[in-house]
């Protein structure tokens, strides 16, 4: 069987709304980011993926599997959607019993696998708490063992950090990293820290289309000399803002430190060159494809 | 094992406690306690048997004339389309009925408009020396007249034109006619017989049974509704239909047993219930032996129906609309379903509530029996044609179809855009 997800041409419209726009991917095993903001159309992509949406055009192929085969394609998927949740009044262990059986998962098969499961994402302590008394990481930590209950060789994970504390965010990402030796694992994130930790290949989404495809390094190498940092006074600012694109800026007093992308040598007394990391270089693939980018929030 | 865990999820919740709550109310208000007695043996010399049906026109015309004239004079007619329903008639239609009252009483539409002496029947209420209500019956007060000499076709005809007249439905209409006004007192043979058939092994059981599903079958013919939209909405209420659709189980599959696991559910109670009513009558009939098996098979081939089909288009509509309007079409549907029953022998091929509020009348629904078969054969295919109808929602829904909210979502949007542009314009 093929290791692949092969994405060809699809296209898939709400109403008038085109959600993808011909999305051409090829995603192989280990982990593969998705980045965009809310909205680019990457929760319609991984629901699409995982056989939960229709797409109108194209063609979609899960390890040799035409996306069309929902019920082959389920058995092989292990999905994660953004909002996970389960019965509250379930228990993690019987929550997880119960998913199994939707699963068409024999007894001991079932049994066995949650054993190793609950282990793996440290909730054997909490088996028998209900699923409405779990902390939103131990909710997503519940949420990665039930996608990976029936052992698929496709997981599709829909922004599983967002909302969690900065130590339970690392915990899911090596949590993912482990799992992704195993199989493709397709991460969806508007937080460009997570891929930079977890995935190698990425792809950046806006608007329904692929905007970029490549390697973590080859999207760094992309903003290489591009990336500056300077000291200001606070009243150059919103002249600074217009032209350029502020990634961060810390003030102090009555100057402000900033670091913002320019694409020639910038006009700004006392600016350094800095090496760009993921944010900068993702703010700078958005504006060198023509989107338009917010940037210059105040950072105290 | 699918179906053991949705078992689990169903009688562990709250609905499901109301819904016993429901169905345990409604037997013990009119069943329970001291409520069930035993039929009276009939004897000789007794003042009433009761009343039976019998086809005779000398006893109906005049009933039914003294009807007419009677509601003639009270100025509106009481027709039963759904409910209960006062037809006051246009001046025109009011003069053809005074001219039908007169081919039949010989009174001319000047002696019916100027009889000012008219009382209805009625009860007049007067307290004794220790001050207990005393009810006393005052039969009406009509005009004098005789019957006119019309043949009984005729006057079927004429009763049929008062009741299109009426807008149908009134107690003139053809269907209702000889039930309503040819009564006969019964003898006392004929209701030794009724008592003598009543308590046949084989039939005893059914009549306690007939009268259980009567009072039963009133509320298994909504409240299966809640229960049912209720629960199969768990998935959506906890935001698990994403987590439940990417599973590899088949719709027909997933679907089947959740409906089967909630009707096993909801009979839970009416067995309890119905066995707990056969305790009781044996009790009340020590002598008497009594077979279970007629009784069981009829109680649970009129009440399964119920269930079956009422939980199968509220998941059906539950899936493909919402539960709110599965429960609102499915109260509508009881409502009207109530208001078009009889009590007694008024048993439809369609109609989804069946009565038969009496003890006994053994002949009176043997003599409906094949309504009765083909009624509820209809109902058991509607929920399986309603079962797979959702099946077919389902996984259409489970592949992306019926997207409603992100439909909805959208043209919201765009109806505020317009707005804002025109506005902005």
């Amino acid at each position: 069987m093929q290791e692949k997800i092969v994405i060809e041409n699809v296209s898939k419209f709400y109403g008038r709304k085109q959600a993808l726009k011909n999305v051409n991917l090829t995603i192989e095993k280990g982990m593969f980011g998705l980045l965009g903001r809310n909205g680019a159309g990457k929760t319609t992509l991984m629901k699409t993926l995982a056989a939960l949406h229709r797409k109108q055009s194209g063609s979609i192929q899960v390890c040799g599997i035409p996306i069309e085969h929902a019920k082959e394609i389920r058995a092989i998927t292990g999905y994660l959607p953004q909002d996970f949740s389960m019965y509250p009044s379930m228990r993690v262990e019987e929550a997880l019993d119960y998913l199994g059986v939707l699963s068409e998962m024999e007894r001991g098969d079932r049994r066995q696998k949650i054993e190793i499961l609950l282990e793996k994402v440290n909730l054997t302590e909490h088996r028998n708490k209900k699923v409405r008394g779990l902390s939103g990481g131990m909710k997503r930590r519940l949420g990665i063992a039930q996608a990976l209950l029936h052992d698929p060789k496709v997981l599709i994970v829909d922004e599983p950090t967002a909302g969690l504390d900065p130590e339970e965010r690392i915990r899911f990402r090596n949590l993912l990293c482990e799992v992704a030796e195993e199989r493709i694992v397709l991460l969806s994130t508007h937080i460009v820290g997570d891929i930079e930790a977890t995935c190698e290949d990425i792809a950046i989404m806006h608007e329904g289309e692929i905007l970029w495809q490549g390697t973590v390094e080859q999207l760094l190498g992309n903003a290489d000399g591009k990336v500056y940092t300077a000291t200001v006074e606070n009243q150059q600012l919103p002249e600074l803002k217009k032209s350029y694109m502020i990634t961060a800026m810390l003030k102090q007093g009555k100057t402000t430190h900033v670091r913002f992308i320019a694409d020639g040598l910038p006009d700004v007394a006392g600016a350094s060159p800095e090496k760009p990391g993921c944010e900068d270089a993702y703010v700078y693939c958005l504006y060198q494809k023509g989107c338009k980018v917010y940037g210059g929030e105040e950072t105290v | 094992m699918l179906l053991v865990k949705e078992w689990k999820k169903i009688v562990f919740s709250l609905m499901f406690v109301l819904y016993v709550a429901v169905v345990a109310a409604m037997y013990y208000t009119q069943l329970g306690g001291d409520l069930l007695t035993p039929e009276p043996k009939p004897t000789p010399g007794m003042d009433n048997y009761g009343t039976v049906v019998k086809e005779d026109a000398a006893i109906l015309m005049p009933a039914a004339t003294e009807e007419l004239l009677r509601e003639y004079l009270n100025g509106y007619y009481v027709t039963y389309p759904f409910f209960y329903k006062e037809v006051k008639p246009k001046e025109n239609e009011k003069a053809r009925i005074a001219e039908i009252l007169g081919e039949l009483t010989g009174l001319s539409r000047k002696e019916l408009d100027s009889f000012t002496d008219f009382q209805d029947s009625r009860y007049d209420i007067a307290n004794d020396e220790n001050g207990n209500p005393v009810y006393t019956y005052r039969e009406a007060v009509y005009p004098e007249y005789e019957m006119q000499p019309v043949t009984y076709e005729h006057f079927r005809e004429l009763m049929g034109e008062v009741d299109e007249i009426l807008g149908g439905n009134s107690s003139y209409a053809p269907k209702t006619l000889v039930n309503r006004f040819s009564r006969v007192p019964k003898t006392y043979e004929t209701a030794l017989a009724e008592y003598q058939t009543m308590m046949q092994p084989a039939n005893l059981g059914k009549a306690y049974t007939r009268l259980y599903c009567d009072y039963l079958g009133i509320v298994l013919a909504v409240i299966p509704v809640f229960a049912a939209a209720f629960l199969w909405m768990a998935d959506r209420r906890a935001h698990m239909q994403a987590l439940v659709y990417s599973r590899k189980i088949s719709s027909v599959k997933l679907v089947c047993i959740r409906y089967f696991a909630l009707v096993s559910a909801m009979m839970l109670p009416v067995v309890v219930t119905f066995v707990h009513m056969m305790i009781k009558v044996e009790g009340l009939y020590p002598e008497q032996s009594i077979s279970w098996l007629p009784a069981v098979g009829l109680g649970l081939f009129w009440l399964l129906p119920y269930v079956l089909s009422v939980t199968a288009v509220a998941v059906f509509l539950s899936e493909l609309i919402g539960p709110l309007f599965a429960i609102f079409v499915q109260c509508i549907w009881w409502f009207l379903s109530l208001e078009a029953s009889e009590l007694v022998g008024g048993i439809t091929r369609w109609t989804l509530l069946l009565r038969h509020n009496r003890l006994g009348g053994e002949d009176i629904f043997a003599a409906q029996f094949a309504n009765f078969l083909w009624n509820r054969a209809f109902y058991l295919l509607l929920s399986a044609a309603c079962l797979l109808l959702a099946a077919l929602v389902f996984d259409k829904k489970r592949g992306g179809a019926f997207g409603r909210r992100e439909r909805w979502s959208v043209a919201y949007k765009n109806i505020f855009r317009n707005r804002k542009n025109k506005s902005a314009a």
